[in-house]
């Protein structure tokens, strides 16, 4: 029996080798503690340091402010403003042009110069209490104009005025583009009151430099800090100030909230009136720590943010030796195991029989486990993408019906308060008039209202009585009914007035309650939709509604309706539309639809689909539900997630591509490559343990080249195939394939001028054909074919009528063939030859996609002109059916995969030297796309082909390359073939002098990186070789793995350069 | 054979060491949640005249109170109310103040719906360094550091108001209200306004008791106002309108605006006398937002279907959340540190993004017009589109006059009371 202590048993190797490992241990854990524990505090002080930058701006901004309003309210008390308001404010609006005028104000303006500070000069306007601008020393066209008519009641200085005047409270101003003096402007209003009486406004027009000179201040943000100024737009932020990353002007980016995505702005939550700070992202779209903040006062939100990689990358050198200390434990852990432990007898027990295979199975289990994770969160993301955007989809078709129930109950509701009035009595015959123009000027939506009465309920002396008050441009107009028919009898319209017939009378008498019915077109030039409703009137008394006074008749415009479900997207894909009860279009993204009253019915139809129809019959039948359906006129598959306006039952879609439901093609890819590399591992480890000592043996290495090769093909098949799917839009461009994805740009942009308050693009529809493409270097590409043009004949008669190629490196070639007028456009087309410079992205040769991109602009950017794609002119406008290629172009070595039309979006730095270039709406180009793919013979034949002769020349001469060869063969036989494969390079670089370091060029490296050890083999066996030795078992193993170590390397770097492509 | 000596001992080291690190992890984990709770005083009438108005008052602080303590708290510690019943007495308001404070350790009073009794009250938290907020509408002429004065001012929907009637409604205006400084500054100021725009006050009444109403009735059907502007306690509704519709005034004819009527309110008043009429507040319950709905909705699972919400409650609901915003940015609930933190303080409540003034901690406001519906909704028909800053001495005059106007205003009340 041994009675020997664990620790007398082993001996003083073993002992050091467990310190070792012990320490090792401690070291590693203790280093990456370390670390971590760094990053949390470094988080912390860079997340404190942003809310005190944060907290500073903020202060500074309303200092700025508040100088500002000292400054007025001091120029407000001084006795001589207050004498120009009096003698002013006297004169009438033609007078203020009169040379009286004239002396008055100038002395004025000296005088406030005189007054003023640097900050504050030539920046002051008085305003009467009426509303009539007095004086301005900025901006003398201003004088004497209205600010409560129109278009001036729209801008932000007379909406600033207007509340001033109202509130008799200093109020400062939206910050928003003033058409009149053509820039982004911001007012402070105060109001001058002396002896009990309000004189009127005086208006501090505020410098915006002075609010630009704190948000570029990025002193304490580092290399990727931002800071930028927003105000709460609709479900997004407008950026007031430039953004370091954006690079934009003001007021002229608008980030919306993203409906599929972690991914906020913090800017949305300052806006939005929070303060805080933690991780977010920036407008790089890269994780950053972000501080937001509410500007109160002003209403805007501020941020700050800085890159989490910035924030890391400080903690660079702590990471390094974290690292370090782990490689140094495990090489330790590698050769104590190996010199000192291996050897002892407790070891030589333990180790072979328990820690060897624990290890080896704990590792394929492990593996296993990552093989069943990954799967199980492909198949997770995918059903959670779908379920999310199906709620998505479900949650904005229920806002927007709330919306849209909420304005036609507004509307009915006052129209039952009417109703109550007339009922009870409460109104007398004179007041009737006064009462529904009231409710006119209270719901500017409604276009008109009629008071109808039961045949004598009126007066016994007549029999009928039906005032119609309608809203006029500039006031109201009464019409009596009665006079133009019985509208008690059914009404036979003449031809053209079909809708019309409807009972708006009789039906509500009928039914005693309020009847709605279907939006209809009416016959006046402008084509306005609108909506309908009569509720009928009981006296006091008549509790059981027996018998009715008369309806209460309703006619409202459409367009705030149609408004919501215009804005009803979702994804890049989604549109929705609107129908009346009966099926008829109410909204539809191709207004033709609505204006020739096309039924839901009548769409599933054109469709094509019984997915469709079926989902249609529901919707009628007022039901809610979603499904997918194969959309013929597109030719893909959509969703449509459907439901029914509540009070009228009207059918609302959303649609949506199905690609909007999958995972992304690069998250799939991601999890492919996981998988891949799972895969390799797990069977390399199988292999292990099946076979642990048989690692020398041919059979053994064959059978993992061979793994190795097929798990090559994979990768190389799972890229490709997933970067012919990544060619999707982006957040700079908009692909457009179909009317309805054009038609929702358009609105999009009219929209998006609106918010700058810029008046809307004309569009011209642009339509081209290519005949021949050619490369004239790798950045240059050399096309031709045919352009044309549709001006409406509205067009500025100034303005010119051609195409510009803003990418032209040479005078374009164009060449008129044809004019004509059609369906009121004037169609011009050219003949055209142009060399068009590239931006083409190599970096993936030849395993990449290239993206032939033809951007045509307006020429002159004052006119505010944006081309259109003309989608009418081609048969089919599907990316796969080429559009726009003629007899599809054939280019040289290439495969056409697709073409389609888009919008790119280019923030340009300058205003180009025009003073109203920030009146245009923002750098749309029209893009022409060609994406197409290497056929890769060219690059099988002329590269890949003999660079694997060369590899396997190096295989071969390694292996023959023994003592008894002289060593000048040897290495003449490596140069020779360094020599080819330095010929083979420098032919690649030729081929693209400009591009960064090709996936090619990595095989070059690979082949180099192979030959120097080989080298250095030979001359170590020339001079050092006796026989067996550790190094020469190094280089048996070397040769011995030679295809695998190949593979190898090819998968990290094509794994490396593809994951994130 | 392999023996082990003492071989306990590392396993007693490792219990151990294992103990001593769990245990820390849970005493950090944990700690937050033993932190003593915050006791903060909800002081409004319970009982009385004024408990109508003011119990709903206490739904929404309470409410607010425990959203925020479900979410975590202050600082990770819970908000403890202390509901006090003021009884609709000046005197016992006083009393149950000083007890928060002294007895509870209350760091901050939500409460008190007159500014009368605000103005008591005022005079405590100066004294024991403690936060008041105040939720309802006042006449202004007032601030303090230790009040944050939730409500609206007269430049902020009065003067609104008075604009959008003179130019909508009519030009002669009849004003009636109770006898206190609230009826007191607003017809003051309407008087002023009004008079500027080249309008007529036709008749100026207060009223003290309901037997008054007749007469003053009267003297409205005579001078033919176009708009009376009622700035009465809610308390003397009912006797009011029930006469005025008795004597033929009718909405229709002649609207009568009221400065202190919401939803609450509403709901104990005969809704036929009502339909037509109009109120002025910096909330209603029909405005349309998302943030307003959600409120609604969670007021009604609090509470229940058929509760409504109003101005008033909306601002005591706002009060509790910028006092723990406040708290959480000074990093304590200490009052000289929070009362640094106030200013600026902003909150996304229901009906918009509201927030207080940089100098005097009133709460920047939008004023909104409604009609009483048929339905019992407040249909709002105007509003302005930005937040108006808080004018404590309201224009026209200076200062000196409106404090003038002011002592003259508290003595006569004093002397009332």
């Amino acid at each position: 029996m041994n009675n020997k202590t664990l620790s007398e048993k082993m001996g003083r190797r073993e002992k050091f080798a467990i310190i070792g490992v012990v320490f090792g241990i401690c070291m590693v854990l203790g280093s990456w503690g370390y670390y971590f524990y760094l990053k949390q505090k470094t988080y912390e002080s860079t997340e404190q340091n942003l809310v005190s930058i944060l907290k500073d701006r903020s202060e500074r901004i309303f200092s700025v402010f508040d100088h500002f309003v000292v400054q007025g309210q001091l120029r407000a008390a001084e006795p001589k403003i207050i004498e120009a308001f009096t003698t002013l404010g006297s004169l009438k609006p033609a007078e203020l042009t009169s040379p009286t005028y004239q002396r008055y104000a100038e002395n004025l303006r000296i005088f406030l110069q005189e007054k003023s500070t640097e900050s504050s000069f030539n920046n002051s306007c008085l305003v009467s209490p009426q509303g009539i601008v007095l004086f301005s020393d900025w901006a003398p066209a201003y004088v004497g104009k209205d600010l409560d008519r129109k278009p001036y009641s729209q801008y932000n200085l007379a909406q600033s005025c207007m509340r001033a005047r109202i509130t008799l409270t200093t109020d400062i101003s939206d910050f928003a583009y003033d058409p009149f003096l053509k820039r982004t402007t911001l007012y402070i209003t105060i109001p001058i009151l002396n002896q009990d009486k309000f004189l009127g406004l005086l208006v501090q027009k505020l410098s915006r430099e002075r609010l630009f000179e704190i948000s570029d201040d990025y002193i304490g943000l580092g290399i990727t800090g931002d800071l930028v100024l927003g105000k709460k737009m609709e479900e997004g932020v407008l950026l007031i100030s430039r953004s370091r990353i954006a690079k934009n002007e003001p007021l002229k980016k608008f980030i919306a909230r993203s409906e599929n995505s972690e991914e906020i702005y913090p800017l949305i939550y300052g806006a939005s009136g929070y303060n805080g700070s933690g991780f977010s992202w920036d407008l790089a779209h890269k994780k950053a720590l972000a501080s937001w903040r509410f500007l109160t006062e002003v209403n805007w939100g501020i941020i700050v943010t800085i890159a989490q990689q910035e924030i890391l990358d400080s903690l660079f050198a702590v990471r390094l030796m974290s690292f370090l200390i782990m490689l140094v434990f495990f090489l330790l852990f590698f050769i104590l195991n190996y010199f000192f432990a291996w050897r002892q007898r407790f070891f030589r027990y333990i180790y072979p029989y328990v820690i060897h295979p624990a290890f080896r199975w704990s590792l394929l289990i492990i593996l296993m486990t990552f093989t069943a994770l990954n799967i199980y969160f492909v198949i997770r993301d995918a059903y959670n993408n779908k379920e999310k955007i199906t709620l998505i989809a479900q949650e904005k078709v229920h806002a927007a019906v709330e919306k849209i129930e909420h304005i036609l109950r507004t509307l009915e509701t006052a129209a039952q308060d009417l109703a109550y009035d007339l009922g009870a009595q409460r109104l007398d015959k004179d007041d009737i008039f006064t009462r529904v123009k009231r409710e006119l000027k209270l719901h500017p939506e409604i276009y008109g209202i009629t008071i109808a009465y039961e045949p004598y309920a009126y007066s016994p002396e007549k029999r009928l009585y039906a005032p119609y008050v309608k809203r006029t441009e500039t006031d109201y107009e009464i019409e009596y009914l009665e006079e133009s028919y019985d509208y008690t009898k059914q009404f036979v319209a003449p031809q053209g007035l079909e809708a019309e017939t409807q009972s708006w009378y009789a039906e509500p008498i009928k039914q005693r309650g309020i009847v709605r019915f279907d939006p209809y077109i009416n016959l006046l030039p402008e084509k306005k939709l609108l909506g309908m409703f009569s509720v009928p009137f009981y006296g006091a008394q008549d509790k059981k509604k027996e018998h009715a006074l008369g309806v209460v008749n309703v006619v409202f415009d459409m367009v705030a309706i149609n408004k919501i479900v215009e804005r009803l997207t979702l994804g890049s894909s989604g549109y929705a539309y609107l129908a009346g009860q009966t099926g008829a279009l109410i909204s539809y993204p191709i207004e033709n639809y609505v204006i020739n009253q096309k039924t839901i019915q009548e769409i599933a139809g054109l469709k094509g689909s019984s997915g469709l129809s079926i989902m249609t019959k529901n919707a009628l039948e007022g039901k809610t539900g979603y499904g997918p359906y194969e959309d013929k006129t597109l030719h893909y598959r959509v969703w449509a997630y459907y439901s029914v306006v509540p009070s009228t039952q009207w059918p609302i879609f959303l649609v949506f591509a199905q690609q909007e439901l999958e995972i992304s093609s690069s998250l799939l890819r991601h999890y492919l490559i996981w998988l891949l590399i799972i895969i390799a591992a797990m069977l390399f480890v199988l292999l292990w343990i099946l076979a642990p000592y048989s690692f020398i043996q041919r059979w053994y290495m064959q059978l993992l080249t061979a793994i190795g090769f097929f798990i090559l093909v994979a990768l190389f098949i799972i890229i490709r195939s997933t970067m012919v799917i990544e060619v999707h839009q982006n957040e700079r461009e908009t692909i457009i394939t179909n009317e309805v994805a054009l038609n929702k740009y358009v609105y999009e942009a009219d929209l998006y001028a609106q918010y700058i308050n810029d008046p809307t693009p004309i569009k011209v529809p642009f339509g081209l054909s290519l005949t021949s493409i050619d490369f004239v270097n790798p950045a240059t590409l050399e096309v031709s074919g045919y352009v044309w043009l549709k001006y409406p004949e509205k067009m500025p008669v100034n303005a010119r009528r051609e195409p510009q190629f803003p990418q032209a490196v040479r005078a374009v070639t164009l060449k008129k063939t044809y004019e004509a007028r059609e369906n009121s456009m004037i169609v011009m087309g050219w003949q055209f030859t142009a060399q068009l410079a590239q931006d083409f992205n190599f970096s993936g040769y030849p395993l990449d996609l290239l993206s032939l991109r033809i951007d045509v602009e307006y020429p002159d950017d004052s006119k505010n002109i944006m081309f259109v794609p003309a989608l009418d002119d081609y048969k089919n406008v599907l990316p796969e059916k080429m559009p726009g290629t003629y007899f599809n172009t054939v280019i040289p070595g290439f495969r056409t995969i697709k073409s389609y039309f888009s919008f790119y979006k280019e923030e340009s730095e300058t205003n180009l030297g025009l003073a109203a270039y920030e009146a245009t709406s923002e750098g749309n180009y029209l893009s022409y796309n060609l994406i197409v793919e290497r056929r890769l013979l060219y690059e099988l034949i002329v590269f890949i082909l003999p660079l694997f002769i060369i590899l396997l020349l190096l295989y071969a001469l390694a292996w023959v390359a023994e003592k008894d060869w002289l060593p000048i063969m040897i290495v003449s036989g490596y140069s020779g073939l360094l020599f080819s494969t330095i010929l083979l390079h420098r032919a690649l670089r030729d081929q693209f002098p400009t591009a960064g370091i090709l996936y090619l060029e990595y095989i070059f490296f690979m082949i180099y990186f192979t030959i120097v050890p080989l080298v250095f083999y030979v001359l170590y066996k020339l001079y050092f070789y006796h026989g067996q030795s550790r190094i020469n078992t190094f280089f048996v193993a070397y040769k011995t793995y030679f295809w695998l170590i190949q593979m190898a390397v090819l998968f990290g770097i094509t794994t490396i350069l593809f994951y994130s492509a | 054979m392999v023996v082990l000596k003492k071989w306990w001992i590392p396993i007693v080291i490792i219990v151990l060491i294992s103990s001593i690190i769990i245990g820390a992890v849970i005493f950090f984990l944990t700690k937050k949640n033993r932190l003593e709770p915050i006791p903060v005083g909800v002081l409004f009438s319970l009982t009385g005249s004024l408990s109508v108005t003011e119990k709903p008052l206490v739904d929404a602080t309470l409410m607010a109170i425990d959203e925020i303590n479900k979410k975590g708290g202050v600082l990770g510690r819970q908000i403890k109310p202390i509901v006090v019943d003021g009884k609709s007495d000046a005197h016992i308001f006083k009393k149950a103040a000083v007890e928060l404070i002294e007895k509870h350790q209350v760091v901050a009073i939500f409460g008190v719906y007159l500014s009368s009794i605000r103005k008591k009250l005022k005079k405590i938290v100066e004294r024991y360094h403690v936060l008041l907020l105040y939720p309802a509408n006042s006449e202004g002429l007032e601030e303090s550091p230790n009040v944050v004065y939730m409500g609206t001012v007269p430049n902020q929907v009065v003067l609104p108001a008075i604009w959008w009637f003179f130019n909508n409604i009519g030009k002669k205006f009849f004003l009636v209200g109770s006898n206190n400084i609230f009826s007191e500054t607003m017809h003051e100021m309407v008087k002023l306004r009004v008079t500027d725009l080249g309008g007529t006050i036709v008749g100026e009444e207060q009223i003290e008791r309901e037997d008054q109403i007749e007469l003053i009735v009267q003297k409205i059907v005579k001078s033919k106002p176009k708009v009376i502007i009622n700035s009465l306690d809610p308390d003397m509704f009912v006797p009011f309108f029930k006469r005025l519709r008795a004597a033929g005034i009718l909405p229709e004819k002649i609207p009568t605006v009221s400065l202190n009527l919401g939803e609450a309110a509403l709901k104990n008043l005969d809704l036929s006398l009502m339909v037509g009429d109009f109120s002025v507040k910096a909330y209603f319950q029909t405005i349309y937002r998302e943030e307003n709905k959600k409120f609604i909705e969670r007021f009604h699972t609090y509470y229940g279907q058929s509760r409504v919400v109003d101005s008033d409650m909306v601002s005591a609901y706002a009060n509790v959340y910028i006092w723990k915003q406040a708290c959480e940015e000074a990093g304590s609930v200490d009052f000289l540190k929070v009362q640094e933190h106030l200013k600026r303080q902003a909150f996304n409540a229901p009906g918009y993004i509201l927030y207080l003034d940089s100098v005097t901690q009133h709460a920047w406001k939008i004023a909104y017009i409604s009609k009483i519906q048929s339905d019992g909704q407040f249909g709002i028909v105007w509003s302005l589109d930005k937040q108006v800053k808080p004018l404590v001495c309201p224009p026209y005059k200076n200062k000196e006059y409106w404090d003038h106007f002011l002592t003259k205003t508290v003595k006569e009340a004093g002397s009332h009371e």
